[in-house]
């Protein structure tokens, strides 16, 4: 067990999952900072959190990978694709959406229509592309490492 | 003598920038004439919306003299085709402007400008928020705190905040006489938004702005995907039992567009970007902003904070 990528995994949790709450207005800063999800929500806020640990996990086992075993950065890319995918769905209309528009105009409207009528399907092909990308490194590190996770435990 | 040409020509051009200026018309008034051409909306429509348009100064048009010189009062035949022939851009805008003058010069169009005191009359102000163009207001009129309200009709958090946590706000703050509760628009979600708005206030016209506003926030289905549509808004006032000849008039002259433009400005003034957002204004004009869709709570404890400064 390494201490510093468990670590680095739960920062990259927490340095992506507050900001999509401040974004999708779960959490909220003005006028007083507090922390809201509705039963009406809960399925958007659950897919969040499952995003944003996905994504920790499969960054940290990424870069392990990378740092130690000079494995190609193709995984890093695709849990990267996963994670920006989760994290713009239903950005619309609190912050990125507006954002997006002011400084993308018409091409911003475009961008945010499409993120938030597309919404939970993105939401969904976000997390299948995390947990592919997870079983993939799993399995890539079963290999390379030449382990069996299976054998040890026992 | 280059310096001559020069001025001259910079004189020639101011002057024909002016004579351009002083004819402005928004190209979508060419839908409209289309539409009259076509007989898809009726000559009374027609005459209603030019005048609209002229009197709040959406469609210039040059000073006209009153020199009647027939009759009725029908509009001829020309002048339609005239306006069919511009909605297709078969005649220039000065063209269906001298159509537009004929109307004017045999009273067939009425041009009488609401004075500028009664349009200041009407503006009414609650701290520095302008809400004279306010669909409706919820509550009693000596509630000691006004909450404002400002949203997109495509705005998803926006729909479910009305349906899941406004009956709460009314039921503990609005019908207990606490707050008054206003509904601004800030369409910022492209087209159907805009349109969206327009429809609440044609709604209102027949004083079921409330109602309208609920199909609205019921039917909410994304941004720009038809939901929102100028058929789909007509068929939610047709399913809450409206005019809807009444009401697919007022949305094809864009009746309400001023107001929802207004209401706009005064978001943007007051720092609104995106929606919904709220201010909680108390009766010494001290204002509080909430932004996001925050539960009721959020709302008691910034007036309990307010009542007790």
């Amino acid at each position: 067990m390494n201490i510093r990528y468990i670590f680095l995994a739960i920062v990259i949790f927490f340095s992506l999952c507050l900001p999509l709450l401040a974004v999708t207005e779960f959490l909220f800063l003005e006028p007083y900072v507090f922390f809201y999800v509705p039963i009406y929500q809960l399925p958007n806020f659950l897919s969040i959190v499952i995003i944003s640990a996905l994504t920790g996990l499969v960054l940290s086992m990424s870069v392990y990978r990378i740092r130690f075993l000079q494995a190609s950065t193709k995984k890093l890319r695709s849990g990267l694709l996963g994670s920006i995918l989760g994290a713009g769905a239903g950005a619309c209309c609190g912050g990125v959406g507006v954002a997006l528009i002011s400084i993308f105009g018409t091409v911003g409207i475009a961008a945010t229509t499409f993120l938030t009528n597309l919404e939970i399907p993105l939401r969904l092909i976000s997390i299948g592309i995390l947990i592919f990308t997870y079983l993939m490194i799993i399995k890539d590190l079963n290999r390379e490492c030449n382990l069996n996770f299976d054998v040890k435990e026992r | 003598m280059y310096a001559i040409l020069l001025v001259s020509a910079f004189i020639l051009f101011g002057m024909s920038s002016q004579s351009v200026s002083a004819q402005e018309i928004p190209s979508w008034i060419k839908n409209t004439a289309g539409w009259w051409a076509e007989d898809r909306i009726n000559e009374n429509d027609f005459v209603k919306g030019i005048e609209y348009l002229i009197q709040n100064e959406i469609l210039k048009i040059p000073q006209t003299q009153i020199s009647k010189t027939q009759e009725s009062n029908d509009i001829p035949p020309w002048i339609k085709n005239t306006a069919g022939w511009w909605a297709r851009n078969q005649i220039s805008d000065t063209d269906f402007v001298n159509g537009i003058q004929y109307l004017i010069s045999q009273e067939i169009v009425s041009v009488t400008n609401p004075s500028q005191e009664l349009r200041e009359s009407t503006i009414q102000k609650i701290g520095t928020f302008d809400i004279s163009k306010a669909g409706s207001v919820e509550g009693y009129d000596d509630a000691a705190f006004t909450i404002i309200m400002f949203s997109d009709y495509q705005c998803e958090k926006c729909a479910l905040w009305f349906q899941h946590e406004k009956n709460l706000l009314t039921e503990e703050l609005i019908d207990s006489g606490k707050a008054r509760f206003y509904h601004l628009d800030f369409p910022f979600l492209g087209g159907d938004s805009f349109l969206a708005s327009e429809a609440s206030h044609c709604a209102n016209d027949q004083n079921r702005y409330a109602d309208y506003q609920k199909i609205l926030y019921e039917k909410q289905n994304g941004i720009n995907n038809g939901w929102a549509s100028h058929d789909s808004l007509v068929g939610y006032a047709a399913d809450i039992g409206l005019d809807t000849k009444q009401f697919d008039s007022c949305i094809l002259w864009d009746k309400y567009k001023l107001h929802v433009q207004h209401n706009k400005e005064v978001g943007s003034f007051h720092g609104v970007v995106g929606t919904p957002v709220f201010f909680i204004i108390n009766s010494d004009d001290t204002t509080k902003k909430i932004t996001g869709p925050q539960p009721p709570m959020i709302f008691q404890k910034v007036i309990n904070d307010l009542e007790s400064n």
